[in-house]
C-alpha cells in the first residue's frame, strides 16, 4: 500500500509518501500564500526522489479542513487531478492529522489553527500512545472555549497547530499541565497525513466525492437565516 | 483618538497617506468609509508610498484584492460586491490578515462585523472636486500628523 499525503490547509504546504509504514519522503515548507506555485512541483520532485511515479500511488490522502479557505481548495484541486486516471482518493481531518503528529503522547491532544482573530479551529483527541480517538467533534469555536475544555479535563494536555503560543500564554501560562507540541510537531505534517488516511482507510473515495470540509456551516447558517429574515 | 484633515487637491490626499503609511506596521488593519470617487484609492496610493512600495496602486474593484509585496505586505480589499461572513470567507480575507502585512479595506461598512477590535478608520468626505475632509480614528500614532 502506497499513500502520497498533501496538506496545504495552513501555511505550511508539505507532501509525503507512506509505503508499507515507511515514510519514503516529505517535502515540507512554510510558504504562506503560494501554495499553487508550490504544491504540484513539491509532489513532482518527491516521487522523482522516492523513485516513483503516480502510477505507484494506490491512494491519494488530502488535509480536507478545516483551514485556510484558498489553501484547501488548492491541495483538493491537486487531488482531484493527480485521481483523474481513477485512483482513489481521501480526505482527512486537518485538526486529526496535527493530533497525529502527536500519536506517542499519551495525553489529551487539543488541536488548534487559528480561524481568524478570536476565534480557532479545535479538535479533541485522546492518544493512548499508539492510536487515536475523537473526543468531540472538530467545530469552529471562540478561543475561550479552549479554557473552558482544559477546566473540565484533569490530565495532561498536549496542544498542536499555529496558535498554541498564544493560546497557552494566554490561558494556561502558569499551568504545567498543558503543553506545547514541540516546533517539529506543531504544524501540519504530510506524514501525519498520510498515518491518519491509512486509519481511515475503508474510508476511500473517488475524487469526485471530494470536497473541503470548511467548518463555517454553523455561520453560513446564521447568514442565510439573516438573509431570509430580512 | 480622531484627528480631522482638509486637503485641497488629489497630490495633498496623497501626501497624507504618505504619513499614514509610514506609522503604519504589520497586522495594521485600516477600514476606509467613504463612497464613489471619495478618493479612498488615492489616498492608498500614498499609503503605499508611506511604506515604502514601489508599486502603483490602482483600484482593486474589478480584482476584489490588490496585492503588494515589500518588507511588509499591502493588500487593497474592494467589498463592494461582498455581503457578510460567508461571501468574505470566499475571498480568502483571512488568509492575508497576518502579522506582516497592512489591510486596506474599501467598502468596510460592507463587512463591519467581520473587522478586528483594533481596526484604524479613515472616512473621507467629499467637499467640493478638490476638497477632501479626512478623518482618522485610529491610536497614538498618528497623533503628530500635520503639527
Amino acid at each position: 500500500m502506497t499513500i502520497l499525503g498533501i496538506d496545504t490547509s495552513g501555511k505550511t504546504a508539505s507532501c509525503a509518501v507512506l509505503r508499507d509504514g515507511v515514510i519514503l519522503g516529505q517535502n515540507t515548507v512554510y510558504t504562506k500564500l503560494t501554495h499553487s506555485q508550490v504544491i504540484l512541483p513539491f509532489v513532482k520532485r518527491l516521487l522523482e526522489d522516492t523513485n516513483l511515479t503516480l502510477s505507484d500511488i494506490d491512494l491519494v490522502a488530502v488535509a480536507d479542513g478545516p483551514g485556510s479557505y484558498t489553501g484547501l481548495r488548492i491541495g483538493i484541486s491537486a487531488v482531484k487531478g493527480m485521481c483523474i486516471d481513477g485512483k482513489k482518493c481521501l480526505g482527512v481531518s486537518t485538526l486529526e492529522a496535527l493530533a497525529t503528529n502527536c500519536i506517542g503522547s499519551k495525553a489529551r491532544i487539543f488541536s488548534l489553527l487559528n480561524a481568524r482573530p478570536g476565534i480557532v479551529y479545535f479538535g479533541v483527541y485522546d492518544s493512548d500512545g499508539e492510536t487515536l480517538t475523537n473526543i468531540t467533534p472538530d467545530a469552529v469555536v471562540n478561543a475561550e472555549a479552549v479554557l473552558e475544555a482544559a477546566n473540565s479535563y484533569d490530565g495532561d494536555i498536549v496542544l498542536v497547530g499555529d496558535c498554541i503560543s498564544n493560546i497557552k500564554e494566554k490561558f494556561f501560562a502558569e499551568d504545567n499541565r498543558i503543553r506545547l507540541a514541540p516546533p517539529h510537531e506543531r504544524l501540519q505534517l504530510a506524514s501525519s497525513v498520510c498515518l491518519t488516511a491509512l486509519a481511515h482507510i475503508d474510508e476511500a473515495i473517488s475524487d469526485d466525492e471530494l470536497s473541503a470540509r470548511y467548518l463555517q456551516i454553523t455561520k453560513a447558517e446564521k447568514d442565510l437565516k439573516e438573509k431570509e429574515e430580512k | 483618538m480622531i484627528k480631522k484633515f482638509l486637503t485641497h487637491s488629489a497630490d495633498e490626499t496623497v501626501a497624507l497617506g504618505r504619513l499614514i503609511g509610514a506609522r503604519l506596521h504589520g497586522g495594521d488593519v485600516i477600514a476606509y468609509r467613504g463612497g464613489l470617487g471619495a478618493g479612498k484609492t488615492t489616498i492608498t496610493h500614498g499609503i503605499a508610498q508611506g511604506m515604502g512600495l514601489k508599486d502603483d496602486v490602482s483600484s482593486p474593484t474589478f480584482a476584489l484584492v490588490n496585492e503588494y509585496r515589500g518588507k511588509i505586505n499591502l493588500y487593497h480589499f474592494d467589498m463592494y460586491r461582498i455581503n457578510g461572513g460567508l461571501d468574505l470567507e470566499t475571498t480568502g480575507f483571512y488568509d492575508y490578515m497576518d502579522s506582516d502585512s497592512v489591510l486596506a479595506i474599501e467598502w468596510s461598512e460592507n463587512i463591519s462585523d467581520e473587522l478586528p477590535l483594533n481596526v484604524i478608520t479613515i472616512s473621507i468626505s467629499r467637499i467640493d472636486d478638490e476638497t477632501r475632509e479626512i478623518e482618522i480614528n485610529g491610536d497614538e500614532r498618528f497623533d503628530d500628523i500635520g503639527n
